[in-house]
């Protein structure tokens, strides 16, 4: 019944180098969960393996009930995951439709499908655009466009690989509205995954957040808990500023 | 099949697939940097054999001495090639790149037809080539060791100077990470017209063994080498010096062992037998013989 | 509505198509009228040449993939419907050895395209299992050995082909209103299959794989089902202009043609059925006009020697050109559309009034 995604204890190890230890995620429809960490911290390992692009070492993923480890990307796509990526990847010589209509051509369920093209254009706010060509698109207006084109597939989880990368103040915060917007509408509801860099974003914007260091799990929880936890504040903001902080706190 | 017959094919083999390894190699020098197969490769050992006949037939000149200005012309117009036609297309996709790399050698074909000849022509071999060296009960041409020799050695000499020179350096690193090896400062332009001119002179020297194997020269006799290279390095591996010679060696083998061991009437097929060989390895090792089928970030 | 179909795509689709329709049926018309022998040949090479081009463009420039060999199915196609189609009484002193059931049997020019085409497409089939699971170099190279197999199995099975002597009278039934009927079913499969949803996985797997694959999309059966089609559209084009040459051998096949095919292709542009037409219509020109050069001509007293490699050479340094200044061809990615379906709307709006 429900579709939580599960990914429990991954390791990754790349020529030596290991990507991730250990690591332990959950995402429930409707929640939002951030994840953050310095870079080369493994996120987007993570994310890599849990969409099918790696396999991992050791460890699982399900989809609700189905275990989906060592599926093809297409598959795990095919079973409800969509996921945008840290750099974006459109499809260049095709219009803004086009891909959009890629994502929901994948998943038809009889609606007419250049209505629901239509809607996810306008819930991104990039209908001007319809017919440009995605290479000579502004940057904000490409990311936005990822994301309308892996809503189309419905997904059930969502993970957002840096959706503000790149983004003024202003851009990001109109994009962490409409992501906002899409966790809370019943008739999508899935689950997001959010990788940012900026924290205050994170902060404001998730239930959960996982922290990852050097590949592995070094905090999760809450905003609050996150935000006054000592590692975490150590890891991402080095140790003079934890010291700082946590004598203002007294 | 006696032993003494195996061994003798054998030799021929390795000495056919090192002159194939040869071609492959400049091939694979220049897909090193701009990822790209160069149609137009082909077309340099046709430049080759036409500057020699030029001065070995038209102007009596020494064989050696025309042998070496075919070299130097096919390396002049290798770099030309990438000044003219490549450069422009740095940026573009890959389709894009392939197929400029065959207008290109359309262009190259076509000159030849202008402007000197559209039919074929002969060339007389020095005679040393023609000669058999008898070793015990084995007989050998002096052509299959001269071939062996002077592709080990240009590969040996290659070898030592990507391993061991600034510059081999530059064009290893730039094969691994182009944009990478940019922003640590070796010059762009530079490095690839190195690719070309390396590239243009294992074409020259491909290509006068060629043109002594096969006595002629003709405007598109450029077709069955650059298909020689294209699918030596296909089945080697895209990407990898070491599959570029592994894979001419390995065709180099299909075509004497077909051409050896199949019966009388399946001869006329022994090209589409030795494809078919390729296509099967193709099928098994998709990425060619040195990588595994691993996971490929595209 | 189909389940998965974009109407706007269709309705593109449709509107290029008639638009198409109405640009050869003028071409073919001014045949009809002007009754030029020269002109007749040159376009029915034209008319078949560009169903040549339009195929390719099926597969190429849908899948991104330079194949090679799609000229390979082209032969099929001409061979099969030529087998077919030449009368019984030729083939028992033509093809002495041939099976006296293949002799005997005589299908209408219609009826052996259609078996070349089912065969060509058998053909790819078998192929394309094979091929789709390669990387897209080394399927372009997979593709190129099966051009030169066929070509080999072409010129050495002499029982049923002849060899280097090629086939001969076969019925010579193709006029250039037959050539038009027969592009016109080729380009409408072509358009039908960009539009389709099969046919924009292929587009967004050419662009982009990973993201193609992150949105569902499993490649290989894409990429084979193209491919097949591809061919398919192929050996219908070999069987159609068997039917207008009346004589052919396997010289047609190989490389020079791949090469034309190609240069029509991207200078048409790679992204667009009509690419193709406009391409071929422009190499053709070409090629004719320096077709005199190439010759030698005499202009009053002055003798100009034959220049071999013309023709080939201006095509080549407009294709170099084509790739250098506007690499998406003379189209880009627009497919020719008079924009019939806004004509008719607007021609309503006003008879309304």
């Amino acid at each position: 019944m429900s579709d939580t995604l599960r990914a429990s204890n991954i390791s990754k190890n790349f020529g030596g180098v290991q990507a991730l230890s250990d690591v332990s995620l959950e995402i429930n429809e409707g929640s939002i969960v951030g994840l953050i960490g310095s870079n080369g911290s493994g996120k987007t390992t993570l994310v890599h393996i849990i969409t099918g692009v790696y396999q991992p070492d050791s460890g699982d993923v399900f989809v609700g009930d189905t275990d989906v480890t060592g599926w093809r990307t297409d598959q795990i796509a095919s079973r409800g995951v969509g996921r945008t990526f840290q750099i974006a990847r459109l499809f260049n010589g095709l219009s803004v439709v086009e891909n959009v209509e890629l994502g929901v051509m994948s998943a038809p369920n009889g609606e007419d499908i250049d209505s629901v093209v239509d809607q996810l254009l306008k819930r991104l706010n990039i209908e001007q655009w319809a017919s440009e060509q995605a290479s000579a698109l502004p940057y904000g207006v490409m990311r936005r466009l990822e994301i309308a084109r892996a809503l189309g597939i419905r997904p059930k989880i969502l993970l957002l690989d840096e959706p503000a990368a790149g983004l003024n103040e202003e851009e990001a915060f109109e994009l962490l509205d409409i992501i906002k917007g899409i966790s809370q509408d019943p008739k999508i509801g899935c689950g997001i995954l959010i990788i940012d860099h900026n924290p205050r974003l994170i902060l404001n914007l998730c239930d959960r957040i996982h922290v990852l260091d050097e590949g592995e799990t070094i905090a999760e929880g809450t905003p609050e808990e996150i935000r006054h936890n000592k590692k975490v504040i150590e890891a991402y903001l080095g140790k003079r500023y934890a010291e700082e902080r946590s004598s203002e706190s007294r | 099949m006696t032993a003494e017959l195996f061994i003798q094919q054998l030799i021929n083999a390795i000495s056919l697939g090192s002159l194939y390894a040869l071609l492959a190699l400049g091939l694979a020098i220049v897909y090193g940097v701009l990822k790209v197969l160069n149609f137009a490769h082909g077309d340099l050992v046709a430049v080759t054999g036409y500057i020699m006949w030029f001065f070995w037939m038209k102007y009596e000149i020494p064989f050696a001495f025309a042998v070496i200005a075919g070299i130097l012309g096919a390396t002049g117009i290798s770099i030309l090639t990438e000044l003219i036609a490549f450069r422009p297309l740095r940026k573009a996709s890959y389709a894009v790149k392939l197929i400029s790399s065959l207008a290109v050698s359309i262009i190259i074909q076509n000159l030849i037809r202008m402007f000197i000849d559209p039919r074929p022509r002969g060339l007389r071999i020095p005679a040393v080539f023609d000669k058999v060296i008898t070793v015990g009960s084995f007989h050998i041409g002096a052509l299959s060791i001269i071939t062996l020799l002077i592709s080990l050695t240009a590969m040996g000499i290659l070898l030592y100077f990507l391993l061991r020179t600034r510059w081999g350096l530059a064009l290893r690193a730039a094969a691994v990470d182009f944009e990478v090896t940019r922003l640590v400062g070796v010059p762009a332009n530079r490095t690839i017209s190195l690719a070309f001119a390396i590239s243009g002179l294992l074409a020259g020297i491909g290509g006068a063994l060629w043109v002594i194997r096969t006595g002629g020269i003709a405007p598109a006799m450029g077709l069955n080498p650059i298909i020689k290279a294209f699918v030596s390095n296909v089945i080697g591996g895209l990407g990898s010096l070491t599959g570029a010679v592994v894979g001419g060696l390995i065709f180099g083998f299909f075509d004497i062992f077909f051409k050896a061991f199949l019966p009388g009437g399946a001869r006329p097929f022994v090209d589409a037998f030795a494809l078919t060989a390729v296509v099967i390895i193709l099928f098994f090792k998709p990425q060619g013989i040195m990588f595994k089928k691993e996971e490929k970030l595209k | 509505m189909i389940s998965g179909w974009s109407r706007r795509r269709l309705a593109e689709a449709l509107s290029s198509w008639l638009s198409v329709i109405i640009l050869l049926a003028l071409l073919v018309v001014a045949e009809i009228i002007f009754k030029n022998k020269s002109y007749t040949i040159i376009l029915t090479n034209f008319l078949i040449y560009t169903s040549m081009v339009v195929s390719y463009q099926m597969f190429m420039g849908n899948s991104g993939i330079v194949s090679f060999g799609q000229v390979a199915f082209f032969a099929v196609g001409a061979y099969t419907a030529a087998l077919l189609s030449i009368p019984s009484e030729i083939k028992e002193v033509a093809l002495p050895t041939l099976t006296p059931f293949l002799q005997q049997l005589q299908i209408g020019a219609l009826g052996a395209i259609f078996v070349g085409t089912l065969l060509s497409g058998l053909v790819a089939l078998v192929i394309g299992i094979v091929i789709t699971r390669m990387e897209p170099d080394a399927m372009g190279i997979a593709t190129f050995a099966l051009l030169v197999i066929v070509f080999k199995v072409i010129h050495n099975w002499k029982a049923v082909t002849r060899g280097g002597l090629g086939l001969y009278d076969i019925p010579a039934v193709m006029t250039p209103a037959y050539a038009m009927i027969g592009l016109a079913v080729i380009v409408g499969v072509s358009l039908l299959f960009k539009a389709s949803p099969i046919g924009l996985k292929m587009q967004g797997a050419r662009e982009d794989a990973l993201a193609a694959q992150s949105l569902g999309n499993n490649l290989r059966p894409v990429t084979l089902v193209c491919y097949v089609l591809s061919a398919m559209v192929m050996g219908g084009g070999g069987g159609m202009w068997v039917h207008s040459i009346r004589a052919f051998g396997p010289g047609s096949f190989f490389f020079h043609d791949v090469w034309n095919m190609i240069s029509m292709m991207v200078i048409g542009g790679q992204a667009t059925v009509t690419g193709g037409i406009v391409g071929s219509g422009v190499v053709t020109v070409v090629s004719e006009i320096m077709r005199f050069p190439e010759k030698g001509m005499v202009i009053g007293s002055i003798e100009i020697p034959a220049i071999f490699g013309a023709v080939q050479l201006a095509v080549a340094l407009l294709l170099l050109a084509t790739l250098i200044i506007k690499p998406s061809g003379i189209l880009g990615s627009k497919e020719i559309d008079f924009g019939i379906f806004n004509w008719i709307k607007s021609l309503n709006k006003r008879i309304r009034k």
